[in-house]
Parts: structure tokens; sequence; C-alpha cells
């Protein structure tokens, strides 16, 4: 995966990073703007790329500015299609994806914001699934990120996948949901070691504590 | 499996009783809990009911050992024991007329949380932890529970409680929406009180 000039790209440990530009308030606001709808296609196409490839089992989304999308922002004021597929782009794809916020967010990615499944944040907002001081949030958010790319990454793509459908799916085809979703979990890991019956097998045997998170 | 016991102002008190599991739910309390959920739900004497777990904890989830993989019990006790828990927890906590009240110490993990999320109320010690720990297990939370829990939890606390299999407090769950007030003391007293105030 190459880089982008306006939204730098890391992998580790299954943790891909991508970091939003800092807005350039210096610039004429035509060209300022012009420069941030090209960097939230470079993200789009970026995330195509993430979504496809099997080394990447989480994202973390960045700010590189004081204020969490501005670079967005101004994008989003623009053109509205280009914001609404990159938030689609963003609940699209199959891995978790975690926004790390210093401090402010910008008005505009507030809607942008409600497409990552976790926002670590510094700030006790509404928005901020958990909050920390500004000196851990960093630690915490990559402690987290390397945790979930820990996991069975087939696990993981099926998990996000229910907490995001199962609001819509019907209370009466709620088990036929379960039952179809477990056949076809079943189904890919055919011929592989059962990563549940391995867990189970420990817990019982009191080598590990999975409820309580070890 | 259950200590049952009913007070003069028709409150019903259903004591998950399994102290050396944690209360965890294997076949007879899943059978035992359709039985008095059903009994209950027809029974006019019964104006409310209060869940609470024995022995320090409230629910560590579905019993492993009885469900999963590793099960030695008889497919036609599994099968019986599976559709009575889908009974009990799909349908009949949505169903019942009484207004639900629980009170969480220690663990309330997985299996146990369709109860919580069917209550009116629901009252933690502060020392309490929740959790939807499945995918340390290496499997995916029921829909059927992701549904429950959903309903009453904010949707980015229970992507965290999902993706990540970490336990969280009471106060976290308070702030997502799962628990309604934490408290330092017994919180079987307190959600009798509420459960008395709603008579």
């Amino acid at each position: 995966m190459g880089a982008s000039p306006y939204a730098p790209v890391d992998l580790v440990d299954g943790v891909l990073t991508i970091r939003l530009p800092a807005a350039q308030a210096s610039i004429a606001s035509e060209l300022t703007t012009s420069l941030h709808v090209n960097a939230m296609n470079n993200l789009m196409a970026l995330l195509s790329f993430a979504q496809a490839d099997e080394n990447v089992n989480v994202i973390v989304l960045r700010d590189e500015g004081e204020q969490f999308g501005a670079s967005l922002g101004s994008a989003a004021d623009t053109d509205p299609e280009v914001n609404h597929q990159f938030v689609q782009g963003l609940r699209d794809l199959p891995q978790p994806i975690v926004a790390m916020v210093h401090g402010q967010i910008h008005d505009q990615a507030l809607a942008v914001l409600q497409a990552f499944d976790i926002v670590l944040a510094t700030g006790q907002d509404d928005w901020a699934t958990l909050s920390f001081p500004a000196s851990e949030l960093e630690e915490q958010t990559y402690k987290l990120a390397r945790e979930l790319a820990s996991k069975d990454p087939l696990i993981l793509r099926f998990t996000k996948k229910t907490v995001q459908q199962v609001a819509s799916i019907a209370w009466e085809d709620i088990l036929s949901f379960t039952t179809v979703q477990q056949a076809e979990i079943k189904s890919l890991q055919a011929g592989c070691p059962s990563p549940r019956a391995l867990a189970i097998e420990s817990f019982l045997a009191g080598k590990s504590k999975p409820g309580a998170g070890a | 499996m259950l200590k049952i016991e009913d007070t003069e102002d028709g409150i019903r008190c259903i004591g998950l009783n399994r102290p050396d599991k944690r209360n965890a739910i294997g076949v007879e309390m899943t059978l035992a809990l359709e039985d008095v959920l059903l009994k209950t739900k027809t029974d006019s004497t019964v104006k409310a009911i209060v869940f609470h777990g024995l022995g320090g904890h409230f629910c560590a989830g579905m019993d492993m050992k009885d469900f999963f993989d590793s099960s030695t019990r008889p497919p036609d006790v599994l099968l019986r024991a599976r559709a009575a828990t889908e009974h009990w927890r799909i349908q009949l906590l949505r169903q019942m007329p009484q207004k639900i009240f629980t009170a969480i110490e220690g663990y309330c993990l997985g299996g146990g949380l369709p109860i919580v999320a069917a209550s009116t109320a629901v009252v933690a010690q502060r020392e309490a932890k929740l959790g939807l720990p499945e995918i340390n297990f290496g499997f995916v939370a029921g829909g059927q529970i992701l549904k429950a829990v959903g309903e009453v939890m904010s949707p980015r606390g229970l992507a965290y409680a999902t993706l990540t299999g970490r336990p969280f407090n009471a106060e976290q769950a308070q702030r997502w929406g799962l628990v309604t007030q934490v408290v330092e003391s017994d919180p079987f007293e307190q959600a009798l009180i509420l459960a008395r105030a709603s008579l």
C-alpha cells in the first residue's frame, strides 16, 4: 500500500494507521477546499485497499491538526456527495475502525465520526466511547488497537457486522440470522483448528479467564 | 438453580442460585428460568419481578461446559435446553406484563445480559463487572443477545464491549445506558425499593 502526501499511513502488527492532514488555514479557502477534497478522495482510495487487505485487522484514524476532521470539514461543505461516500466507505469497512480524537472536533466531522466503531478522545463528549488524559490517549488507543488486532480476524469481522446489523433485524428473524451466521463461520473455518474449541478448552482447564478479558 | 421468593406486596424475587459457578446459566437453570417466567406471566398476584444473583455475582453468562463444544449433555437434553433459552430470552422476557428490576453485583456477562436489557431499572453495585466476552472465546456473541442489549445500550458502547471483549464497570455501564443506578451498598435492597415504588 503506497503512502499519500495527504494521508500518511503505516501498518504495524495488523494495525493500519491513517493520519488526516492538518487543516491549512493559511492557504486561500478555495485552494484549501480543493486540497481537502483531494485528501478525502485519497482516503477513500486507501480505505478500499485496506478493505481488501488481509493484513489489516484494525484501522486507526488520527488527525495531525488541532481539530479532528477539520481537513475533511471543508470538503464536506463543498461536496456533500463526496462526504456521504466517505462516511459510507468507513461504515462498510469489515475491520473495526477506531478514531483517536485529540481535543476539539470540527462540526462537519461529527457525521464522519458516527461511522467509527470506537472513538477514544480527550474530551468527555457524548460521541466518545472512552476518554483519557491527553498524555495517555495515544498509548491507550494503540493498546486497544493491538488488542483488537490480536483477535481472530474472522470473528472480529463477523462481530462488527453483527453489531451493525442486529438493530435492523426483526425479533422474529433474529434466531435465523444467528443460525445462518454460525453456519457461515463454520464453513469459513472448515479445515482449520477451531479457535473457539481451543479457547473453551483453555478456559475449562483454568488456563485463561476470557470473561475477565484475559 | 433459582431461589424464588414472593413478598406480601406482590413482588417476585428470582435469585440465580448457582454460586459455585458464579450463576452461569446451565441446562437446569435455563429450564427453570423458562418455567418461572411462564408461570409468572399469567400470575395476576405478581406485580413486579426482581432478578438478582446469590453468592456475590449476578451471572457469568451461559455455562460453557453445558452448552458449547465440550458439552457432555445428551443431544436431546441440549436441544430442549437451547429451545428453552431462546424462548425466555427472545420472547418471555419481552412479553412479561410485570415490570422487571435487576440487581447486579460481581460479574454480569453475556447470556445474563438479556435479563438486564429487559429491565425497567437496573441497580449495580459499584464494583460490578459487565461484559460481552464471547470474542475472547473465539466466537461471535449471539444476535439475540446483541439485539436485546443494543435496545438499551449506546451503539458505541456495544461495539466496544463486543469487539474488545473487555469487561466494563458499573459507572461505564450507566454512561452507556445499561445500568440505571450505581450503589455502594446491596443492589438487591435498592432494586426492591424501586420495584415497590413502581407498584
